[in-house]
């Protein structure tokens, strides 16, 4: 044991040390100054409890000549992930590259939102807020970014209406919910979540969802905790030293991701039935059996460009789970495909994955170019 | 063997005793929940068969099916006991099972602090690689099914006071939400008709 007397006494003054600072720290922090999604945006279009953002354009940043990018966050966590804090900011990334941003904030839905289905959500207000960018641009099409859940409504919006969609990026993305995946020592927690829900029968995940009448954020945030159970285990003890002492900028660093977390909207009850018994646990966008509105979603009709980010760390959306896209779509169809050294939230977050993505994000966004609708009819 | 090294020693000896007794304990304990639950179940069943047969037989108009509804709820609250424990119990042993694989090296023991990541880091794979076996998945899934009975059967004794209370109840609330939530959509196809309309007649 090389430890001696004197470095354990050192060790054991350190941590008073931390413990100090992590108690001033919290003290002297207020939550107001924990701040996230501070991005100047407005909200420039609202149907029921959803709201689609502009992004206000960076003074200075001259305008590109890129389509406008319409962003579907899911709805299981906040859209403001992508604008945690300045520095981190996918968003301000797509802004100082003079990219016109548009984001679908789905709102907080409650139990009078239960029947609210993916039909509802992709069908109608997913193509409301398309049509609105579309007239206020002039633009036949624009290009869209889908994130998670919310990847899965682009590329079912952009399935059915492949001439609204000119560029398409999908982020954590899950297609094929069955995907085979590594399960090697390193990354034993990764499809846990898919594994799990097969276990079940549609009539037990209809009757657990109905039970509880929509699927409550507290569940999944609990799903997600118990995913890295240990790491959750020591989070708010072994850990919160490390995580609340120091300099300001760090503590805020982890108070704003607190804050994000703590942001969990319920989910609809009759998208929840379609996510984890359509999806999860009968696969059905890739058997082509999936409808939305009377309309079987076809994933070799995503004709336009698709890039796919997927993070390798994500023990939320497997990459398999991801990757397996380009299989399914048409040999014309360009594809690249983008892997983040990084877990399924860090791919937006962590300083390196949220640059690389917005790069590539960036230059994947279609040009402006063509004709606008007005010229064409 | 310098003094640091023993005490360490000493501390993971100390361990081990605790959590061979602790494992031993939890056993107890699962088979001690285990038999009352399954006490308390058939004494549910049988009272209830006893004073209560009315599946096969008419309700009792005055009782308004409230005690049938207090036997399934504490049916299902017995039964979610069961399956939490049974998944407690399975969080036991593989924690017991972490422990007595953790083999730490010398590099790890350089510190406390070093010594704790290693454990936990250990614990973290164990346990997630114990969470993708088909023993804890099932065990997962009767608490989730179990959770699921206990909370309909929950809804519906609250309902119940809710009736009695001229309260709305969630099932009333439901009828409800669905009727605007199916108007607002005819309202949606008739103004997507209109739109389309007028562009045709160019208006």
């Amino acid at each position: 044991m090389s430890n001696s007397l004197a470095e354990q006494h050192s060790e054991a003054a350190e941590y008073f040390d931390k413990l100090g600072s992590s108690i001033n720290n919290l003290m002297t922090l207020t939550d107001d100054e924990v701040c996230i999604g501070e991005t100047a945006k407005e909200v420039v279009f609202r149907v029921d409890k959803v709201a689609l953002y502009r992004y206000l354009p960076i003074d200075g940043v001259k305008p590109s000549e890129k389509k406008p990018l319409l962003i579907a966050y899911s709805l299981i966590g906040s859209y403001e992930m992508l604008d945690l804090q300045q520095d981190r900011s996918v968003i301000r990334n797509l802004l100082l590259d003079g990219i016109d941003v548009y984001m679908i904030d789905w709102g907080h839905p409650n139990k009078a939102d239960k029947w609210l289905s993916f039909d509802d959500y992709v069908e109608y207000y997913l193509h409301d807020c398309v049509d609105y960018v579309c007239a206020q641009h002039d633009l036949p099409s624009i290009s869209m970014l889908g994130i998670c859940e919310g990847g899965v409504f682009a590329a079912c919006f952009a399935a059915l209406h492949p001439d609204r969609v000119a560029s398409l990026a999908l982020a954590v993305t899950p297609i094929d919910f069955h995907a085979q995946h590594e399960c090697d020592a390193d990354n034993s927690e990764v499809g846990y979540l898919n594994r799990l829900l097969r276990k079940f029968s549609r009539v037990e995940l209809e009757n657990m969802i109905d039970a509880f009448g929509s699927l409550p954020g507290e569940t999944t945030g609990l799903v997600f905790l118990e995913m890295t159970l240990v790491k959750s285990l020591t989070k708010y003890n072994w850990e919160l030293m490390d995580s609340l002492a120091g300099d300001r900028a760090k503590v805020l660093n982890f108070l704003r991701m607190e804050k994000w977390l703590l942001d969990r909207p319920h989910h609809p009850s009759e998208a929840a039935k379609q996510w984890l018994i359509d999806l999860y646990n009968e696969n059905k966008l890739v058997r082509g059996e999936f409808e939305l509105d009377g309309q079987v979603v076809k994933l070799e009709d995503l004709t336009m460009p698709v890039l796919n980010i997927f993070a390798r760390h994500d023990h939320i959306v497997p990459p398999a789970t991801s990757r397996a896209l380009g299989a399914y779509l048409p040999s014309q169809t360009l594809y690249e495909e983008l892997e983040l050294n990084a877990g399924h939230i860090g791919a937006f977050v962590s300083g390196k994955a949220n640059q690389a993505l917005s790069d590539k994000l960036s230059s994947w966004v279609a040009p402006r170019g063509g004709r606008s609708r007005k010229a064409k009819s | 063997m310098d003094f640091m090294q023993r005490i360490q020693e000493q501390y993971h000896t100390t361990l081990a005793q605790m959590s061979s007794g602790l494992q031993a304990n939890a056993e107890l304990w699962a088979d001690s929940h285990s038999s009352f639950s399954k006490f308390w179940l058939e004494s549910v069943e049988n009272l209830s068969f006893a004073l209560l047969p009315m599946d096969s037989m008419p309700k009792f108009d005055a009782l308004m099916g409230f005690d049938l509804k207090v036997k399934d709820f504490a049916v299902a609250a017995t039964n979610l006991s069961i399956a939490a424990t049974e998944l407690q119990m399975l969080f036991l042993k593989i924690w017991a099972e972490a422990y007595e694989q953790y083999r730490p090296s010398s590099q790890d023991s350089s510190s406390t602090e070093g010594s704790v990541n290693s454990w936990l880091d250990n614990a973290n794979q164990i346990v997630m690689q114990f969470q993708q076996s088909e023993q804890y998945l099932e065990a997962k899934k009767k608490y989730a099914t179990s959770l699921t009975s206990f909370q309909t059967a929950y809804k519906k004794l609250v309902e119940v006071y809710q009736e009695n209370n001229h309260m709305p109840t969630q099932a009333e609330f439901d009828d409800l939400s669905n009727s605007v939530y199916q108007l607002k959509k005819e309202l949606r196809l008739v103004k997507k008709e209109m739109k389309s309309l007028r562009g045709v007649t160019g208006e």
